[in-house]
């Protein structure tokens, strides 16, 4: 027989043995022919308040703080940013932030106009919904400061875009950023040109 | 009591396992410093995502006023005292008043004025 | 009970008891760290209250005012705060922080002079005042575009005498109530400009006017991909095979831009677009040299 002792023991060295195995899988992922070894898991992005690296974890404001990942459990998924599509988002009901300070019914004043601007090369060539953009943003937020509503009138370059101008005031900062190539450049070029 | 061994446990499991988590902040929260630490403050963190779920971008950048460039704005906190900037919802009557000091001012020191989280623009190099 | 079984229980023991001297040794290490750091949440509140009363951009304005309301609600803030901090009861104190916050918020706001305030309404004025013009601007091409000036003229009228109104309020310093009409202006402009490109398509070809802006679009081509050089290849950089590679074209690439400069400067546009094609389609090889592939 077993003395008791022997059995706590044991129940004890298999609990942490469960324990040590859930260690080990969370620090390495432990089978080595699992599913998306170098793509990082939802569960790495939109980390909570005390664990982002740039809130203070002692601070009881911290704590009191919504973690991203309560807020966009629901919401449309994007590959990058908050990894949320936010216009999705309000095109499809699930958000309906208001647009006016006091009064949560008014109703934004949505332009449905897209504006297609030619590219050299074999880059598809870009396509600019005023309509995804008036969702969130009245004409004042752009016109005249960024962009002069003007055929012509805009030099936009990629160059300016990384530099935190033009389109990167918003893009790279806080709606989706650049890497996301063919969110703008979505008109493909007929094939028969070069 | 095995239960609370057991909770104790996994609470021991959750304090070794959290430092090997990858961290970084949200996209597009935006780090606010221009005054906080010389004044004694920790570093002011504006949840970017959080506010866009309730309002459209033109409430704060249009009819609130904050410029669309981090540390632009000039907010103080006798502007906010005034309904100014985050005073404008910050009141007790949109959202909670600013009496929570550190609900805002929640940062870890040293932290520079800037846009967080993962891909940025502004200067090559980074987007 | 077989010998091997009890081994391997030994064993399973001993695995656990080592788990757990690692797990407490760690646990050591970290939570004094915590204890350490973490403040009595009422201090934090006390000291966070303190800074805003005594040190804050509010409190200053406040004594430099020489408000004499301000000041008394000033003093009357510290009272409450010095109370707080001696109160022993936590729901009462935290009332009384709260109510001291608010008696400096209305201190400030005591302080703050007509003109202060006006500020920002006068700037919001001037900003939409812009954007009117930028709408009224574009309204009139898709008017004349569409051949339908009459509907311009009206906006412009109803416009004008928005203005009209907002001027008059204006010579009276009014700004706030000025800036209701040119609201209302640029709201009436924005709803014609909407309906009349409501479902359309504008298409911004790629034409240029002169060789001189098709040059200065691939100067601009070429800088673009020199940054996307440095965004995409930074990490992969360090590899030194990768690096040479990338090298050959890169130093092919800047000779080219350099002899494109060359023709621009003497005004040879065309030759001067051809090279500086060829040296973006360099970087476009370096890129993909380095396997990550763009498009060219």
């Amino acid at each position: 027989m077993i003395s008791l002792r022997a059995r706590a023991m044991t129940i004890i060295g298999l609990l942490v043995s469960v324990l040590a195995v859930f260690v080990h899988a969370a620090v390495a992922q432990d089978n080595p022919n699992a599913f998306n070894r170098l793509m990082k898991p939802p569960s790495e992005r939109n980390a909570p308040p005390e664990s982002d690296g740039i809130h203070d974890p002692t601070a009881d404001g911290t704590l009191m703080l919504q973690p991203p990942q309560e807020s966009f459990a629901g919401l449309p998924k994007s590959r990058s940013g908050n990894y949320v599509n936010w216009s999705e988002a309000i095109e499809n009901g699930q958000l309906a932030p208001r647009s006016d300070l006091h009064n949560p019914d008014a109703q934004a004043i949505v332009l449905d106009l897209n504006i297609i601007r030619e590219v050299k090369g074999s880059m598809p060539d870009v396509v600019y919904p005023h309509k995804q953009h008036t969702q969130w943003l009245d004409c004042s937020n752009c016109h005249p400061a960024i962009f002069i509503p003007m055929k012509g009138a805009n030099q936009i370059s990629m160059a300016s875009i990384l530099m935190g101008e033009k389109c990167g005031v918003c893009h790279g900062k806080v709606a989706f950023p650049v890497s996301e190539c063919r969110r703008c450049h979505s008109k493909p070029k007929p094939m028969d040109q070069p | 009591m095995k239960r609370v061994i057991k909770t104790r446990r996994l609470v021991l499991l959750a304090i070794i396992v959290l430092p090997f988590a990858v961290a970084w902040a949200e996209y597009a929260d935006v780090v606010i410093n221009m005054q906080a630490e010389d004044k004694g403050m920790s570093p002011v963190i504006f949840p970017h995502w959080f506010h866009r779920v309730r309002f459209q971008c033109s409430v704060c950048h249009v009819d609130i006023g904050f410029k669309t460039k981090a540390g632009a704005s000039g907010i103080t906190m006798d502007k906010i005292s005034q309904g100014q900037y985050c005073g404008a919802c910050h009141n007790g009557e949109i959202a909670w008043s600013a009496e929570n000091c550190d609900f805002c001012h929640s940062g870890t020191p040293g932290l520079e004025t800037g846009v967080e989280g993962g891909h940025k623009t502004a200067g090559p190099g980074y987007y | 009970m077989s010998r091997n079984k009890l081994t391997f229980e030994k064993l399973r023991c001993s695995a656990g008891a080592f788990a757990i001297v690692v797990v407490s040794l760690s646990v050591m290490c970290v939570v004094p760290v915590f204890a350490d750091e973490a403040e009595d949440p009422m201090a934090t509140r006390d000291r966070l209250v303190r800074t805003l009363l005594f040190e804050s951009s509010a409190a200053r304005k406040v004594e430099m005012s020489g408000n004499e309301a301000a000041m008394a609600k000033h003093a009357e803030a510290i009272k409450v705060f010095e109370a707080a901090s001696k109160n022993e009861f936590a729901d009462l104190r935290e009332e009384q922080y709260n109510r001291a916050v608010a008696l400096l918020y209305e201190a400030a706001s005591l302080a703050t002079s007509a003109a202060d305030s006006d500020d920002k309404i006068q700037r919001d004025l001037v900003n939409r005042q812009q954007s009117l013009d930028a709408l009224l601007s574009a309204h009139e091409r898709i008017m004349d575009e569409k051949n339908s000036p009459a509907v311009h003229n009206a906006l412009l009228e109803e416009v004008a005498a928005e203005r009209l109104a907002a001027d008059a309020l204006l010579r009276e310093g009014r700004t706030a109530e000025a800036k209701t009409h040119i609201d209302r202006a640029y709201v009436t402009t924005k709803l014609s400009v909407e309906r009349a490109r409501k479902g359309e398509t504008l298409l911004r070809e790629l034409n240029f006017e002169t060789p001189e802006d098709e040059y200065k679009y691939e100067l601009d081509r070429n800088d673009t991909h020199r940054m996307l050089l440095k965004v995409l290849l930074d990490d992969k950089m360090k590899n030194e095979r990768i690096r040479d590679r990338v090298d050959v074209h890169v130093t092919e690439s800047d000779e080219l831009r350099e002899q494109a400069e060359g023709y621009a400067g003497n005004k040879e546009y065309e030759t001067a677009i051809d090279t500086m094609e060829e040296s973006t389609r360099e970087l476009v090889r370096a890129i993909r040299s380095a396997g990550v592939y763009i498009p060219g």
